[in-house]
């Protein structure tokens, strides 16, 4: 039992460790993008008064101008700015917007949960058909079968290139304007407006989650434990289930995380085509109008978020593929010595 | 030596088999040589391969020789026509003025194209730089490299093309550097990752161990190695970077309407997607087409050169 | 031993499957095997295994033996459709033949059990070895309608109980690990154990001692006569006469998916009577020692004291080279032989100065060679040549046969002039008796004995006074080897080049070198001329190196 738990605590500690690796790697992500955005922005902005006075070409007073940098602090040295910017980012105090007089957290925290949501709802709706595409695809037989399947992946490879502008106004002018089953503009988490831009952004990440869990559930089926597995009694349906899917699954799993960026590029122009609010309005917007605190803002939140998702992807995938966890050197197993000394024996001279 | 006999049949089999083709083509001259290598590739490329290569030819002479295709003028207004759907004489309707959209989108692919592949050189520029010197480079190098990736990999690709229009300001010309800029770490990561596996293969040190000096094995082993991947790679970043593009002219900040670019067409139409959808459907279908055919295409070359 | 012991509790599977103790468990008569674009691949073969007894099927690679393993568990068919058909096909007294795709299904695991090689590949790397091996009791249907499934605390308890006959220590530590976790030797007997969890009377190991050492071959040869002893019927499919000698009491020798020979171990292996057996037979016993080779002279290449070591990725360190003192005269030809991880590949690194020692130093000619800087090593390295033991992943993929030989010449102390080299490189295929169309070839459209003779080619090409050979002939096929074999002896007598060849199979050793060193945990714990160390081997490591290795 004593030994049980000493190998506990001596997993828990390397797990510790690259847990705070990362955590160190999201806020030095946060420093810099804050930092690159905030002097690249003030470079090539100009003078963020004509932005706070009310966009570009408005002609204000030099009363007017004095006092909104006084207000802003814009009459400090740039240094300062830039440090007052950090810390502000630090303790998550992003400012004030220049546009809108708003502080930009509560914009943010305004807009997130919407793209949120979308983001979410489209990546869960994106697995689901990746893996039932994938899963029926393997078990086809007969020449129907595989030409069905043969189908279903030039499908998919077509998906995965859909633009999001193109997709989402094709669905627009079929089932919004034509068939009038969906309104073609929402906003909030009402359920008929939430669909077509859902489906819109799930279908590319689909196409390509489904090529990557196609492929490896091809490679696994014919793998040697799947013959295996199948010369002990197994069926074809506990061979999949039990056996093949697991590692199908894996790389889909890995590729998640950049899906999700994906997903989260895709809100831009799916929350403009369908006018709906979220995040990537609110940046674009932000963008067109040189509105540096919420740009800064809105693009820390989404490092940050995106961030966030690789991290959790990485704990799924060390959850699911054992082989990853690292050895745990179980003391006195003479099986742990002898893939040792074969590890440092170089395999191949040369 | 029974053995050694075995290998030598197994040896002159196949070498007979090589020489077959190869050896007939020959003797009939260089004109079936090249029909006989067209051939291979036909084959190498499968169906959708060659249909995806000809509708790149398609969007090849749309570029260079628009008015092949579409022998109109894509700027003639003609107000009575406005908002016409689309019929014979004008396939793919007309726009708000009047303007033909088929003409449009066919003297629309050389901006768009063009931008695209622009924007890949760019990326792929960029990325050379960066991928040589990381995997060939010294250990700080790679590490300060790989920090400086790991940063821009934190932001999707679109959310840094808009922060870098943010700063270099809207337009064509700032559009083509976003997207290259944001497509560049892709195809670094992926060029120091070729790199650092080429130099570290056997070969490579089979190369070195036989005594050639170091610029030669570069020379003669890394650099090919680490390229003709890219070939295929390319292929497929310019349809993605086509897609990035048109996403910028389609939120407004890329090229702008009047131009005949497949995402300006799209921004300009969006407003009247109720009453007229072929303003967008027709040029996000070019743009759909190109970045399947070139993404096909760049695949299926990816497959017959390995 | 417990396996013995162990193994007794797998008998009575032929008795409680009520074949009387006369009857074959398994009877095929006129089997006849095609895929539809491979067209037919066993011409009528006939196979008769009685309960415990071992039947080995052996032949060279393409003779059809893989599809004959899978037809034995009806999975012939699998990726492609395949088309059986036999005279006879009697499994347990039930025909075969007419079996539904469910009879086969429940006949699996319970009636008869498939081993394959690689268990890293063939047990299911994400999942725990227990889970493995206790599969086919999951799945299994009982033989007789009504009888009780096996619980899951009764599966845990035979699983163990399986892990402990296969000789796995501490089982039920094993059960709960991964494939992933055993070694190369735990995770096949694993393997074997998950394939008799149910107690098959027959059982089905498709080349179970590939990628093994030669003393953990033995290990889990002894565990498959155990099985044989305790009453299971065994085909042992291999290609490796050694293993067929210590455990299968008869033999089936079979060529291009026809039977050819067969008959008592003894008396096929003995005594052969077809040509082809005679050669497989041959192949296997290798030649013994090199005959007539020129005298050693002055030591070419030396290695003092040589320390590696290399640090682990979870902290400390593994010595791959331990304080060792070699020397290589010239034209003499010395063997560094061992199990995999005692060092061996690390030592011949060293002496070729692809690897830096961290103690030590290799001297060529006497003069410094591993602490000579890079830059003047290069124009001396033409005289040190390697052959690796992957030809194919050391040539560029991109090149022809031509191209990697010229370049090899380039590199010589007087590279010939341009408009020579191409017949500089034909002359050099001739040396290693290939024709010079292989010039336009790519290695990876050649045979795997091409491609070593073209490996042998380029390292011949600077003209090398001494060659250094990492496992030449481990991947090749048994007639294949001697042709190679013979080829370096032809070398040694024809051009007087010293060798260091480095393998785990002592009848390579035994083959082609005058001396030998045998290497265990990165020390030489014995050394000397071939004869007097592998006739009266000092040092346990040698002895049970040699026991391993029969015929």
């Amino acid at each position: 039992m004593r030994a049980v738990a000493a190998a506990a605590r001596a997993v828990r500690r390397p797990w510790l460790r690259w847990l705070l690796a990362r955590v160190g790697a999201a806020a030095l992500v946060a420093w810099v993008v804050a930092t690159v955005v905030f002097f690249a922005l003030r470079a090539a902005g100009g003078d963020p008064t004509e932005a706070i006075l009310g966009g570009p070409g408005s002609q204000a007073g030099p009363d007017a101008v004095a006092a909104a940098r006084a207000q802003y602090g814009l009459d400090q040295p740039l240094v300062v700015q830039y440090l007052v910017q950090l810390w502000r980012v630090a303790t998550f105090d992003l400012g004030d917007s220049y546009a809108r007089r708003v502080p930009v957290s509560d914009l943010l925290a305004e807009q997130l949960p919407g793209t949120m949501l979308l983001a979410v709802l489209s990546l869960v709706l994106a697995w689901v058909l990746a893996l039932a595409v994938a899963t029926l695809a393997v078990r086809a037989t007969g020449p129907v079968g595989r030409a069905c399947a043969a189908a279903l992946r030039g499908a998919e490879v077509v998906a995965a290139v859909l633009p999001h502008f193109w997709l989402g106004a094709v669905l627009i002018v079929v089932f919004s304007s034509t068939l009038g089953w969906f309104p073609a503009t929402s906003s909030g988490t009402d359920p008929a407006g939430l669909v077509l831009p859902t489906v819109t952004l799930a279908i590319p990440v689909a196409g390509f989650l489904g090529q990557v869990m196609r492929d490896s559930l091809e490679e696994a089926a014919v793998a040697p434990f799947a013959t295996s597995a199948r010369a002990r009694g197994a069926s074809p349906v506990r061979v999949l289930w039990r056996h093949t899917l697991r590692h199908g699954v894996l790389p889909a799993v890995s590729l998640s995380g950049w899906a999700f960026g994906s997903l989260l590029s895709g809100a831009v122009v799916v929350e403009t085509l369908f006018g709906r609010p979220g995040l990537g309005r609110l940046l674009l917007d932000a963008t067109m109008q040189r509105d540096v605190p919420v740009v800064v803002g809105a693009v820390v939140v989404v490092a940050l978020a995106y961030v966030l998702v690789m991290l959790l992807v990485d704990v799924a995938e060390r959850l699911l593929d054992p082989r990853l966890r690292g050895a745990v050197e179980v003391p006195g197993a003479p099986g742990g010595a002898a893939p040792a000394a074969r590890a440092g024996e170089p395999a191949v001279l040369g | 030596m029974t053995a050694v006999a075995a290998e030598r049949r197994g040896a002159a089999g196949g070498g007979r088999g090589g020489r077959g083709p190869g050896g007939a083509a020959r003797s009939r001259g260089a004109g079936a040589r090249v029909a006989a290598a067209g051939g291979r590739v036909v084959r190498g490329l499968g169906v959708p391969g060659v249909l995806a290569a000809l509708a790149v030819l398609w969007m090849a002479v749309a570029v260079l020789w628009p008015d092949v295709l579409a022998p109109g003028d894509p700027n003639a207004i003609d107000a009575r026509a406005a908002f016409t759907a689309p019929e014979p004489g004008h396939w793919f309707g007309t726009d708000e003025s009047g303007r033909d959209v088929y003409t449009r989108v066919v003297h629309g692919a050389a901006a768009s194209l063009g931008i695209g592949a622009a924007a890949t050189a760019i990326g792929v520029g960029a990325g050379l730089v960066l991928g040589f010197a990381a995997g060939l480079g010294p250990r700080w190098l790679d590490a300060a490299i790989g920090r400086v990736l790991e940063v821009l990999f934190a932001l999707p690709t679109l959310v840094l093309a808009l922060l870098l229009v943010a700063v270099l300001g809207a337009g064509v010309e700032a559009s083509v550097l976003a997207v290259g800029a944001a497509t560049a770490p892709g195809y670094a990561r992926m060029l120091r990752a070729r790199v650092r596996s080429v130099a570290t293969s056997g070969y490579v040190e089979a190369a070195r161990l036989e005594g050639h000096p170091p610029l030669t094995v570069l020379r003669r082993h890394v650099v090919p190695n680490t390229l003709w991947p890219l070939v295929s790679v390319a292929t497929l970043g310019i349809g993605q970077a086509v897609v990035w593009v048109c996403a910028l002219s389609f939120l407004g900040l890329g090229t702008l309407p009047p131009s005949p670019e497949w995402g300006a067409m799209l921004n300009a139409g969006r407003v009247y997607i109720d009453t007229a959808w072929w303003l967008t459907v027709f040029p996000g279908l070019a743009i759909t087409v190109t970045a399947a055919a070139l993404t096909v295409l760049g695949r299926r070359v990816g497959a017959v050169a390995s | 031993m417990t396996g013995r012991a162990g193994a007794a509790g797998v008998a009575g599977g032929a008795d409680a499957a009520g074949v009387a103790g006369g009857a074959p468990v398994l009877d095929v008569a006129g089997l006849r095997v095609g895929f539809p674009r491979g067209g037919e691949v066993l011409h009528g073969v006939d196979l008769r295994v009685a309960a415990g007894e071992c039947v080995a099927v052996v032949g060279g690679s393409g003779a059809g033996k893989s599809v004959l393993a899978r037809t034995l568990v009806g999975l012939a068919g699998e990726g492609a459709r395949a088309d059986v058909q036999a005279d006879r096909l009697t499994l347990l007294g039930r025909d075969a033949l007419r079996f539904s795709e469910r009879d086969w299904r429940a006949a699996r695991g319970r009636d008869v059990g498939l081993v394959l090689q690689d268990a890293l590949g063939s047990l299911d790397p994400l999942r725990t070895v227990g889970a493995e091996v206790g599969e086919a009791l999951a799945v299994g249907r009982p033989r007789e309608a009504g009888a009780p499934r096996v619980s899951r605390v009764e599966r845990a308890e035979r699983v163990i109980a399986a892990l402990d006959e296969a000789g796995l220590p501490d089982p039920a530590l094993r059960a709960r690990q991964r494939p992933g976790e055993l070694s190369g030797g735990m995770r096949q007997r694993a393997l074997i154990a998950s394939a008799v969890v149910a107690r098959p009377p027959l059982l089905v190991a498709d080349e179970p001692t590939t990628a093994l050492d030669a003393t953990v071959a033995a290990r889990v040869l002894a565990l498959l006569g155990d099985l044989r002893d305790a009453g299971t019927a065994v085909v042992l499919v291999t290609h490796d006469l050694g293993a067929v000698a210590r455990v299968a009491d008869r033999v089936v020798v079979l060529r291009d998916g026809r039977v050819v020979e067969q008959g008592p171990t003894a008396a096929v292996l003995g005594a052969p009577r077809e040509a082809y057996t005679r050669e497989l037979v041959d192949a296997a016993r290798l030649g013994d020692g090199p005959g007539a080779v020129p005298e050693a002279g002055a030591p070419l290449l030396e290695g003092r004291g040589l320390l590696r070591a290399f640090p682990l990725p979870g902290g400390g360190a593994v010595t791959a080279v331990d304080g060792v003192d070699v020397a290589v005269r010239a034209g003499e030809a010395v063997g560094l032989v061992g199990e995999s991880g005692s060092g061996k590949t690390t030592l011949a690194r060293l002496l070729l100065a692809a690897d830096a020692p961290d103690a030590g130093e290799v001297l060529l000619d006497g003069r410094p060679w591993s602490g000579m800087p890079e830059r003047d090593r290069r124009a001396l390295r033409s005289g040190v040549r390697l052959v690796p033991q992957d030809p194919l992943g050391t040539v560029d993929p991109r090149l022809t046969v031509r191209a990697v030989l010229r370049a090899a010449l380039a590199t010589g102390p007087r590279p010939p002039a341009r408009a020579d080299r191409d017949p500089a490189a034909a002359a050099l295929l001739a040396r290693v008796h290939l024709p010079p169309e292989v010039l336009d070839r790519r290695p990876r459209t050649l045979s795997g004995g091409q491609r070593q003779r073209v490996a042998i080619a380029r390292a011949l090409a600077s003209g090398p006074r001494v060659l250094l050979l990492d496992e030449p002939v481990s991947a090749l096929d048994v007639q294949v080897q001697a042709a190679i074999l013979d080829l370096l002896v032809e070398l040694r007598r024809d051009t007087g080049v010293a060798m260091v060849l480095v393998s785990h199979d002592l009848g390579v050793i035994r083959r082609v070198c005058d001396r030998v060193l045998v290497m265990s945990a990165g020390r030489v714990v014995e050394q000397g001329p071939v004869p007097d160390v592998f006739g009266a081997p000092a040092h346990p490591v040698t002895r049970d190196l040699l026991a391993a290795r029969a015929v």
